[in-house]
C-alpha cells in the first residue's frame, strides 16, 4: 500500500509521477514539502494528504491555502479522492490514489506494423522518392510543347517535394510531441507510397473514362476510391504516429477521411448549384491504341444525344 | 508617281463630296421641319420609380397613331411587362403611353400605337433607293433632341442572312428606331446598329411593310410564345440548308471538313506556320454569323459557329502531342450572351464515336435550355479525331435558340462532313 501522486499536464496526461510509502504526505511550494509545486499560485504549506492503513482510502485537506483546494472543479476543504478525481492546487492538476490501482491491460501490437518495418528503412524512403521524381520528370515532359530542359523541371519538382513533405513532418512533430519518434522515414514511405498509388489510380481513370465516357455514377465510384485512400493513408499516418487502440485509430481514420469526403462532395454540389454561362467538363483524349473499340456509330451517336437534351430542359424548373 | 495619282483622283473627290453635303443639307433640312411632328423620343419607364430606364427613337407610319421603333427599345416591356411601360414624348414635349402591337424580333422591329386621330405620318417608300443616292437618318442621338444625319445609301449589306441596309453616316445610341427616308420624305429603313466610323445598318423596306401591314391581325396574347415562334421559324430558314443535304468538303491540312454550305456564313482563317519555335503545326478555318437576334440586355441568339483545328507535329512524340491535343480541347464556350434569368446550365456528355468516312472521334456535346421557351435550347459541340499518333482535328460548333430536332440533324450533317484525305 502506498500513495501514488500523478502530475498532469493539459489533456490529463501524467507527466510526472511520485510514490510514497508513509501514510502522510504533504505538497506545497515550500522546501520541506514532500512534493515541492513551482507553481506561484500554490502556497507554501497547501494540503496535506492522509490514507487510512486499514481500508487504504485517501483524504486530502486544504491547510488554509490562498487559492483553496478544489476537486473536479469543485471548491472544498477536505475530500475523500480516488484514481478517477482531479485536484487542483493553483495551477496544478493532480490525481493522488492508492497504488493498489489496477493498470489497463497492455495494447496487443498490431500485425500490420511488424509487417511495415521495411518502411522505416532511410533507402527505401529515398528509392520512393527517386521514382516520385521520375514519375513527375516524365509528367512534365509529356506536357512540354517546346524544347524540353531538365532545369526547368528542377524547381518544380523542389515545390512538389516541399508540399508532400508537410504530412510527414507534421506527424512526426505531433508524435514527437507525445514523446514519442518521429519515425520520419516511415512517413516519408507512406505518404510517397499512397501519393503513387493516387497517381497511377488516376491514369487508370483517365482510360476508363476515355472508352465509357458515360459510365453511370462513376463520380461516386471516383469518390468513393478516394475516401479509401484517404482512409489508408490517415490510418497508417496514425499507426506510425501515435500508439492507440485499433478501434480509436479506425474511428480517427474513418472519421478524418469522411470529413475530407464530405467537403469535396459539398463544394461538387456548391459548384453544380451555381450558373455558369460555360459548359463544364473535363475532356480526355488518348491515342487510338488505348481505344477498346470504334465507340457508337454516327446513328447511335445522334440517337444518345437526347439525353442532354432532357436533362437541360429538366433543369428548366429548377429554381 | 504613286502619290501624283493618287492626289490628282483625291482633289476632285473632295469638290463632289463638298458639293453633295451642301445639297444634303438644304434636303434635310426640307425634311426634318415637315416631319418633325411625326418623330417620337420613345421611353422605356420604369413603373416604380416612374423615371425613363432607357430610350430610343419612333416614327408615325399611320394617321391613326400606329408607331415603329426597334424591338431593343421596348424589350424589357415584353419580359418584363409588370416594370416597365412605353411612353413617346413629341416634340413639342407631350407624353403619352404606347400599346405594343406587333413584334419582329429577328429584324428588331416593333409596331407600337398611340390615341390620337389626323396626325401627321411618314410615308413608307415604294422601293429602296439607288446605290449612293442620299439618305437621312432620324433620331434622337444622346438624348439630345430630335437630328437629322445625312449619309449614302450603299445597298444591303453583302453575304448576309437577315438582310440590313448599309448607310455610310453615324448612326449614335439613341437613333435606334428612328426612320431613314430619302429625298422625297419617303421612308426606306429604320436605324438599327452601327459599326463604327460612319458605317450604320438599317432594317429594309420589306420586314418593315410586313410589320404595318400586321396592324389589322390582332395583338398576340402571349408576346413570349410569339418570340419562340418568330425564332423557330427563323431557325428553320437558317439551318434548312445545312440539314438538307450532304455538306460540300474543303480541305484544311491532312483533313477535309465543311466547305460552303451557304453564302452568308462568313470564315477566316489563321495559322502559326511562322512561328518558328514552335514544335507543331495548327491550322484554324472559323466561319461565325456576324448577326445575332437581340431578345434582351442579357439575352442574345441566333448565332451559328462552326469552327475547325487540323493540329500536326513530326517533333513532339505521341503521348506528348496527344496531351497538347488534349489541353485544346478544355475550353469550349457559347457563342451568345445569355445570363442565369434566361438559360439554364449547360448539361453536357462526351461519346466516342466513328463516323461513315471512318474517322474515330470523340466528342463533348453540350445543351442548355432556355428558361421562357420551352423548345429552344444553346448547343454546343467539340470533337477530336483519335485515330492518328501525331495529327489531329479539332471540330466544333455552337448553334443558339435552336430546337432540338433541328440541332440534332445539324449535328448529324457535321459529325459525317469530317475525314481525312
Amino acid at each position: 500500500m502506498a500513495i501514488i501522486v500523478e502530475k498532469l499536464g493539459g489533456n490529463n496526461r501524467q507527466v510526472k509521477h511520485f510514490r510514497f510509502d508513509q501514510q502522510q504526505i504533504s505538497i506545497g511550494r515550500g522546501y520541506d514539502n514532500d512534493i515541492r509545486l513551482d507553481d506561484p499560485y500554490v502556497c507554501a504549506d497547501h494540503v496535506l494528504i492522509e490514507q487510512d492503513p486499514d481500508s487504504g482510502q485517501i483524504r486530502i485537506s486544504d491547510k488554509q491555502s490562498v487559492n483553496g483546494l478544489r476537486v473536479n472543479g469543485l471548491a472544498t476543504t477536505q475530500s475523500a479522492v480516488t484514481k478517477q478525481d482531479v485536484i487542483v492546487l493553483g495551477k496544478t492538476r493532480l490525481r493522488i490514489f492508492d497504488s493498489a490501482e489496477q493498470v489497463d491491460p497492455a495494447l496487443r501490437l498490431s500485425v500490420i506494423e511488424s509487417r511495415l518495418n521495411f518502411l522505416s528503412h532511410w533507402r527505401f524512403a529515398l528509392l520512393l522518392g527517386f521514382v516520385y521524381a521520375l514519375a513527375l520528370t516524365y509528367q512534365t515532359y509529356l506536357n512540354t510543347f517546346v524544347e524540353f530542359e531538365l532545369g526547368k523541371v528542377l524547381p518544380r519538382l523542389i515545390s512538389d517535394f516541399l508540399i508532400l513533405s508537410a504530412w510527414p513532418l507534421l506527424f512526426g512533430m505531433l508524435s514527437r510531441l507525445q514523446k514519442q519518434d518521429a519515425r520520419l522515414a516511415s512517413q516519408y514511405s507512406i505518404a510517397l507510397i499512397m501519393v503513387l498509388i493516387g497517381m497511377g489510380l488516376s491514369l487508370i481513370n483517365q482510360w476508363i473514362q476515355f472508352n465509357y465516357p458515360q459510365l453511370p455514377a462513376w463520380n461516386l465510384v471516383e469518390l468513393s476510391v478516394l475516401a479509401l485512400l484517404l482512409f489508408v493513408l490517415f490510418w497508417l499516418t496514425l499507426l506510425i504516429a501515435f500508439h492507440q487502440p485499433t478501434y480509436k485509430r479506425n474511428r480517427i481514420a474513418l472519421g478524418c477521411s469522411l470529413i475530407l469526403l464530405s467537403c469535396i462532395m459539398g463544394w461538387q454540389q456548391i459548384k453544380q448549384a451555381e450558373f455558369t454561362p460555360r459548359p463544364v467538363y473535363q475532356f480526355i483524349l488518348l491515342p487510338d491504341s488505348y481505344a477498346l473499340d470504334d465507340g457508337m456509330t454516327t446513328d447511335q451517336f445522334i440517337q444518345s444525344l437526347q439525353g442532354s437534351y432532357a436533362d437541360s430542359a429538366a433543369n428548366r424548373t429548377k429554381k | 508617281m504613286k502619290l501624283m495619282s493618287l492626289f490628282r483622283i483625291f482633289i476632285p473627290l473632295f469638290c463632289c463630296l463638298s458639293n453633295a453635303s451642301l445639297a444634303a443639307q438644304e434636303n434635310a433640312k426640307d425634311v426634318f421641319g415637315h416631319y418633325q411632328p411625326a418623330l417620337f423620343q420613345i421611353r422605356m419607364i420604369e413603373v416604380e420609380s416612374g423615371n425613363k430606364s432607357s430610350i430610343g427613337s419612333g416614327f408615325q407610319v399611320s394617321a391613326d397613331g400606329l408607331i415603329v421603333t426597334n424591338y431593343h427599345v421596348i424589350s424589357d416591356s415584353v419580359f418584363y411587362p409588370k416594370k416597365y411601360r412605353i411612353e413617346y414624348l413629341t416634340h413639342e414635349g407631350e407624353t403619352g403611353t404606347l400599346k405594343l402591337l406587333h413584334i419582329d424580333v429577328v429584324n428588331d422591329l416593333a409596331l407600337v400605337q398611340r390615341e390620337t386621330a389626323n396626325a401627321p405620318f411618314f410615308v413608307l417608300g415604294e422601293n429602296l433607293p439607288a446605290q449612293g443616292d442620299n439618305i437621312f437618318s432620324l433620331g434622337n442621338p444622346h438624348d439630345l433632341g430630335m437630328i437629322v444625319v445625312p449619309g449614302t445609301y450603299n445597298g444591303l449589306k453583302k453575304s448576309s442572312f437577315n438582310q440590313k441596309i448599309h448607310f455610310t453616316g453615324s448612326i449614335n445610341p439613341g437613333m435606334s428606331g428612328g426612320p431613314t427616308v430619302n429625298a422625297y420624305g419617303q421612308v426606306v429603313g429604320v436605324n438599327v446598329a452601327t459599326a463604327g466610323n460612319q458605317i450604320g445598318f438599317l432594317v429594309p423596306l420589306a420586314p418593315l411593310q410586313a410589320l404595318v401591314n400586321r396592324a389589322v391581325d390582332p395583338t398576340p396574347d402571349d408576346f413570349m410564345a410569339e418570340i419562340q415562334r418568330q425564332l423557330i421559324d427563323n431557325q428553320q430558314r437558317l439551318l434548312t440548308p445545312f440539314v438538307e443535304n450532304p455538306w460540300p468538303i474543303a480541305t484544311l491540312g491532312q483533313a477535309q471538313v465543311a466547305g460552303e454550305v451557304v453564302s452568308f456564313l462568313p470564315c477566316w482563317g489563321d495559322s502559326n506556320a511562322n512561328d518558328k519555335n514552335a514544335r507543331y503545326l495548327t491550322v484554324q478555318k472559323r466561319c461565325r454569323l456576324d448577326e445575332e437576334i437581340y431578345l434582351h440586355q442579357r439575352l442574345r441568339t441566333g448565332t451559328l459557329e462552326l469552327e475547325y483545328e487540323w493540329l500536326t507535329s513530326d517533333k513532339l512524340s505521341s503521348a506528348t502531342f496527344y496531351n497538347l491535343y488534349e489541353q485544346g480541347m478544355q475550353s469550349a464556350g457559347p457563342g451568345n450572351n445569355a445570363g442565369k434569368e434566361n438559360v439554364t446550365n449547360y448539361s453536357c456528355q462526351q461519346q466516342r464515336m466513328a463516323n461513315s468516312h471512318n474517322m474515330k472521334l470523340r466528342f463533348v456535346f453540350c445543351t442548355r435550355a432556355y428558361k421562357d421557351f420551352d423548345q429552344l435550347y444553346d448547343v454546343l459541340i467539340l470533337g477530336a479525331s483519335y485515330d492518328q499518333a501525331n495529327q489531329g482535328l479539332i471540330s466544333h460548333f455552337t448553334l443558339a435558340g435552336v430546337t432540338q430536332q433541328m440541332s440534332q440533324a445539324f449535328t448529324q450533317r457535321f459529325v459525317e462532313a469530317l475525314a481525312w484525305q
